[in-house]
């Protein structure tokens, strides 16, 4: 079992995995992006329209892409499965990688031998005219300027030499950005699976309820658009009240940009258009009364059409008036026509027009052609995993800037006496980078330039009368 | 006004193809290749190379300042960019925000992020031929920003939110500028064994970190356009992340980037694969600005 779950983890931290994980998670995406999704339902009935729809586009791939799940790839198990494998993937990576980093920086290797001067990436060799004390003073002081710490090597005999580092906590950065992916992750599982998404279409002057036991209720007092004069909306506001037992908790005019927050709902304006009033009545109780938004036009584009179900009758009821500057529609302006399907067969059951007021009777139903009136097209939601995305998204951008700003940088130096000062020595195995080659330059430059001009006899002269 | 104003946009293209020139005849002429002279003690070796003065390598380096074709590239790539940023900020007092509400601002502004990251990378890293693959880029998305409809229209509601559509969509031209420099550096790494060897292109090893660095600036900003941009989609639309096809788009872009860092890093990928995953982050860069014409969605307003 040990040993499973060790293989398990070798195959997780690798390297590669990782890689193909990545990869295959942005080929999917890039299949999400070129395929047409289907709109999420739980009715067959429509999913299967909406194959129809887009068999022309996919012809016989189009059952193929259906099974494999390609066409709702984003609740798709191949979709899921690349996700939990990559979470997995950061998981390990970083759990695996995190002792190393510790010991980078905290146990670093302060003694090199002689060869590493010679081989290593960067090297730099300088003569000084200083004694092996000056030389190291000086070179100490100009890495401290550029915020090196010192290590002494203290194996060195007539020699002397250390470790020098910087930014040693930023390779830190790939374990916060790591970390920060699997809390977005996460934020998009708490997303998915806690809080609630409603739609609210309300007509002027009516109410509606929130749920999810909120204890929330809506009012739309006024709602306000605007147009350019190319006919596109240029604002849509609705004047909204919060109530909460009969007490006002909040009051706002929505926008797209401003939406209303109380108690950790938001209230977003999301739509608007015309709604048919209308009250359905089955044996004398009220089933319904209020606004049937019309969505939907006809494919004629002459008329609006509006659907409700009415709780418990199994009933479809659609709604269809003219479509707004329809002038042949075979429905007078302000008449409706009411259709009643079976919910379970697709049965049409009735067709029965309607006056402005006028009661009638179909499928079993009485129905009410109240008025028109304008509806705005709310949603409200709570999405606990939202404050999970922002505290993943900080921390991802932390991680990402103390890695790619702060990076750690190794110095090793050696100072070794010579004929007339001091020879100093020093290296680097960093991997080829011309940020890092620069900043090398600029300090063997600034060591150089900086130097005192003062022999070592002299000073040393100096140290022995004192 | 507006009008009267587009002629900076025919004066930049006409300004950036002259920079181009001027690079070009530059790449030609061996007027560049003064070695800097150094009194300096130190010795400094890279890799397998023997020991050096400490000033950096001429074929790396700046050609000298005295080069007046050197001055001139790099003149007329400053005075592209004066000409840019002086058509957005006259645009910017017309319409009332920043450039970034339809194609032709949008295109105006990438190219204006690519002039700016391009002119910041020849400085620093002073490598003046990136331009010869860079520019072209930048005359061509000007040329189709000229193409579009320059009109200025009332945004719609979705965008009326001015300080996030200025960082958004800010981060997003730096980024795809920065995205774009990477791809001229992987392009001349391409070609830099067919080209001319008397031509003065810096050392394969130093394109290929140019564009590793170019990459390091494009990522983190990507992550953070798409995060702003996740606040955004919450404020407008209720929800941080809907799988908008343009939202896909960025998050494609910002895979591919993520996988070429994490091959970079964990794995060494160099060369010919890191140069190739660099153009592939370039087209996907394109694909995501120019998918507004055929994704749908909710970003189809632009």
């Amino acid at each position: 079992m040990r040993e499973l779950f060790g293989w398990v983890y070798r195959i997780l931290y690798s390297k590669v995995l990782g890689a193909v994980v990545i990869i295959a998670m942005a080929v999917l995406a890039l299949l999400g992006t070129l395929i047409a999704q289907a709109p999420a339902t739980s009715d067959a009935a429509a999913h299967a329209a909406w194959l129809e729809s887009v068999r022309p586009r996919y012809g016989g791939w189009t059952p193929v892409l259906d099974y494999l799940g390609i066409f709702q790839l984003w609740s798709s198990p191949l979709f899921l499965g690349v996700t939990v494998l990559l979470a997995l993937s950061i998981i390990a990576c970083t759990t695996h990688r995190l002792p190393q980093l510790w010991a980078r920086a905290t146990k670093p290797r302060v003694h090199v031998t002689e060869k590493f001067f010679e081989r290593a990436q960067y090297r730099a060799e300088l003569e000084l005219p200083l004694s092996l004390d000056q030389t190291a003073e000086h070179t100490g002081s100009v890495l401290r300027a550029a915020h090196y710490r010192i290590l002494p090597d203290e194996t060195l005999t007539g020699q002397r030499g250390w470790y020098s580092d910087r930014f040693r906590w930023g390779p830190f950065g790939t374990a916060i950005a790591h970390a920060a992916m699997v809390v977005i992750l996460i934020a998009f599982g708490v997303s998915a699976f806690t809080g609630f998404e409603e739609n609210l279409d309300i007509a002027v002057g009516e109410s509606a309820e929130v749920g999810h036991d909120t204890g929330l209720v809506v009012t739309v007092d006024s709602f306000k658009d605007a147009y350019d004069d190319m006919g596109r909306p240029t604002d849509y506001v609705s004047q909204l009240v919060v109530t909460r037992d009969g007490q006002v908790v909040a009051e706002q005019e929505v926008r797209v940009n401003e939406p209303l927050r109380i108690d950790g709902t938001a209230i977003h304006q999301a739509s608007f258009g015309i709604a048919a009033g209308i009250t359905v009545e089955q044996e004398g109780a009220t089933l319904f009364q209020g606004a049937v938004p019309l969505k939907w036009q006809s494919n004629d584009g002459r008329y609006a059409i509006g659907k409700i179900q009415p709780a418990g009758t199994g009933l479809e009821v659609l709604v269809v008036t003219p479509a707004s500057g329809a002038t042949d529609a075979g429905i007078a302006a302000g008449s409706a026509v009411f259709e009643v399907y079976n919910v379970a067969s697709g049965e049409k059951l009735d067709v029965m027009p309607a006056e402005q007021g006028e009661q009638v009777e179909a499928g079993g139903l009485t129905l009410t052609f109240e008025r028109e009136l304008r509806y705005t097209g709310l949603i409200a939601r709570q999405d606990p995993g939202a404050m999970w995305m922002w505290v993943g998204s900080t921390l991802l951008v932390l991680g990402m800037c103390m890695t790619f700003m702060l990076r750690h940088r190794r110095l090793w130096v050696r100072i070794t006496p010579v004929d007339g000062g001091s020879r100093l020595q020093l290296a680097s195995a960093e991997k080829l980078d011309t940020t890092f080659e620069r900043h090398f330059r600029g300090l063997v430059e600034r060591i150089d330039a900086t130097a005192p001009e003062t022999s070592p006899s002299t000073d040393d002269k100096e140290l022995i009368d004192a | 006004m507006l009008e009267s104003a587009e002629y900076l946009v025919t004066a930049t293209v006409v300004t950036v193809l002259l920079a181009l020139l001027c690079g070009i005849a530059l790449a030609a002429s061996s007027r560049n290749r003064a070695v800097a002279q150094t009194r300096s003690r130190a010795k400094v070796s890279v890799g397998a190379g023997d020991f050096a003065p400490v000033q950096p390598k001429a074929e790396a380096a700046a050609p000298a300042r005295s080069s007046s074709l050197s001055w001139w590239a790099t003149g007329f790539q400053v005075a592209a960019l004066v000409l840019l940023t002086t058509y957005i900020g006259i645009r910017m007092s017309i319409t009332g925000h920043g450039p970034f509400s339809n194609q032709h601002e949008f295109a105006v502004a990438f190219v204006w992020g690519i002039l700016l990251v391009n002119l910041f990378f020849e400085m620093r890293f002073r490598i003046r031929m990136l331009s010869l693959v860079v520019l072209p880029v930048a005359a061509v998305l000007l040329v189709y920003a000229l193409g579009l409809d320059t009109g200025v229209k009332p945004l719609i509601p979705a965008l009326q939110n001015n300080l996030l559509l200025t960082l958004h969509v800010g981060f997003a031209i730096i980024a795809y500028g920065a995205a774009c420099v990477s791809f001229g550096a992987a392009v001349l790494y391409l070609l830099h064994p067919v080209l001319p060897k008397r031509l003065p292109l810096p050392r394969q090893d130093v394109l290929d970190d140019v564009g590793y660095r170019a990459a390091v600036v494009t990522f983190p900003l990507l992550t953070i356009m798409i995060v702003l941009g996740s606040v955004w989609a919450n404020t407008a639309w209720g929800r941080y992340w809907g799988w908008d096809p343009k939202e896909t788009a960025a998050l494609v872009t910002w895979l591919v980037y993520g996988a070429f860092l994490h091959v970079r890093v964990v794995r060494n990928w160099r060369g010919r694969q890191a140069a190739w995953m660099l153009v592939i982050g370039f087209v996907t860069v394109l694909f995501a600005y120019f998918g507004n014409h055929f994704f749908g969605g909710l970003h189809s307003y632009a």
